[in-house]
């Protein structure tokens, strides 16, 4: 059986960097291999990790639906082939990006291919990371296996919590299982106060911990640095390490 | 003038939305601000509560089956034309109106409330004479050439970092290839040193957001940005901004 971790939450909160600190902690753990999903259509998790796209699963999806193929081919072969060469390879870890929403016209078509590609993929992985925007479309349009822990990351902001109990309510009508549904709280400079624990508990959410704000990871950030390259004594990995530990060990 | 605003996520779009609706709804214009982002942050940060908002268009299960069908027949050009009033919310004189997302389509067809939200926007954008103010999540190009034609400019948002820019960028370089070549950038979080390097082909910088300490404060505990005690200088970026647009 695979793990199954999805994040999500308002732009910004830092979904995308502490899914990129996940994939390090089941790197150490030996929980490989792991697949990476970016479902964000402002597609950054390859930043964070550092490696180039070329392909994205959107782009080929649009090809498919107007139709432009080589001649002495399927269309189903062709966008297979299409759809197995965006998959980016490394020593440590492959990668899905999603890409571009969906445009104009029916894309159940498109969307039925790319569903099978993706079940059949991620038969090949002990874990799974997703990383979702709040809408999570992707997930609930493309994907049919369960989720068994997502991650809802906010800033200590209230339209940022306001954001995260919206997405645990969608959570629950998804047509997918998810398992449990925790708030990771962000860039945080101090613990909660009572007045944001109470924004917390109106919002129904269940706080897993927080990730200290910290110095050298917005320096990466600004540089464009890849934040999975930072020294693992840094506080807001270290605080990241402990809450994956009491999520999953 | 009909203008969308994109950028990486929490780069300070729906803030800029709402404050260019305020600006606009302040000189007497009939203002639509739209929520595209599916965080739906548009409403609280225009300081509604929860049980305030607008339902999202997407949830509206029946008008779907009633304008767009569900299986079977789709119809790709529903009639919209009347629904705007109804689902929308006004709020210091402007029209909200949220769009929501395609949840729970699961292996079904997710193209009926999909096909529904993009004819509302695009009959809001093409045909109706008013501001419109379009608060999006990702860039433009699944509005389709026809909707994008009918956008008079691209607001692109973003923080001094690699990563926002290089979003702004893409966003930016997507736009032009759909035709939608009047952009400005705005800043924010930026040092006033700061400029956005020339290789990146970022469109002409509009405006930097000021930093405003109560602003930061406030959200903490409260959604809303309108009514900072800095409205002089949100009034000069609006200014900044829309002047970019006057046609």
């Amino acid at each position: 059986m695979s793990l199954s971790i999805a994040f999500s939450g308002k732009g910004g909160t830092g979904k995308t960097t502490i899914a990129g600190m996940l994939i390090r902690y089941l790197l150490r753990k030996e929980a490989t291999p792991i697949l990476a999903v970016d479902a964000d259509s402002n597609y950054n998790l390859n930043e964070v990790l550092g490696v180039e796209v070329d392909t994205t699963l959107g782009e080929v999806r649009e090809r498919m639906k107007t139709g432009e193929m080589p001649s002495g081919m399927t269309k189903d072969r062709y966008m297979a082939t299409k759809l197995e060469e965006a998959v980016v390879e490394t020593d440590y870890f492959d990668l899905v990006v999603m890409g571009q929403p969906e445009g104009q016209g029916c894309y159940c078509a498109a969307n039925t291919l790319l569903s099978d590609f993706l079940q059949k993929l991620t038969k090949n992985y002990s874990s799974i990371v997703m990383d979702n925007e709040a809408g999570m479309e992707h997930i609930s349009r493309l994907t049919t296996s369960n989720v068994d822990e997502l991650l809802v990351v906010s800033d200590p902001s209230r339209r940022g919590l306001q954001a995260a109990g919206r997405i645990k309510d969608l959570a629950h009508n998804l047509n997918i299982g998810v398992g449990s549904v925790y708030l990771v709280l962000n860039n945080v400079r101090e613990e909660p106060s009572e007045r944001m624990q109470g924004i917390i508990a109106d919002m129904g959410l269940d706080l897993l911990g927080t990730v200290r704000e910290d110095e050298t990871l917005q320096e990466y950030d600004l540089e464009g640095r890849p934040s999975v390259e930072l020294p693992e004594d840094n506080p807001a990995v270290q605080d990241a390490f402990a809450l994956f530990q009491r999520l999953i060990g | 003038m009909k203008i969308a605003v994109a950028g990486k996520g929490g780069v300070g779009k729906t803030t800029l939305t709402v404050w260019l609706g305020d600006y606009l709804a302040g000189q007497q214009k009939d203002v639509w601000l739209v929520d595209a982002d599916t965080a739906l942050s548009l409403g609280p940060a225009l300081g509604l509560g929860e049980e305030d908002l607008p339902a999202p268009l997407v949830q509206q299960q029946q008008l779907i089956q009633e304008r767009v069908g569900s299986g079977g027949f789709i119809n790709m050009n529903p009639k919209v034309d009347d629904l705007l009033g109804g689902l929308s919310r006004e709020v210091r004189g402007m029209h909200l109106l949220l769009m929501g997302t395609v949840a729970g389509a699961g292996s079904g067809c997710g193209c009926a409330p999909n096909t529904l939200l993009k004819a509302t926007l695009a009959h809001l954008l093409v045909w109706r004479a008013q501001r419109v103010l379009v608060d999006l999540e990702a860039g433009v190009e699944h509005l389709g050439r026809g909707t994008i034609s009918s956008v008079d400019g691209l607001v692109v948002v973003s923080e001094p970092s690699i990563r926002g820019l290089q979003t702004a960028s893409r966003i930016s370089s997507m736009a032009k290839d759909l035709g939608l070549q009047q952009q400005a950038l705005v800043l924010n979080r930026a040092a006033e040193g700061f400029q956005p390097p020339q290789d990146m082909h970022l469109p002409p910088l509009a405006a930097r957001i000021p930093y405003l300490q109560s602003l930061e404060e406030r959200q903490q505990h409260s959604s809303s940005v309108l009514d900072l005690p800095e409205q002089n200088r949100i009034n000069e970026l609006c200014e900044s901004v829309l002047t970019r647009f006057d046609s």
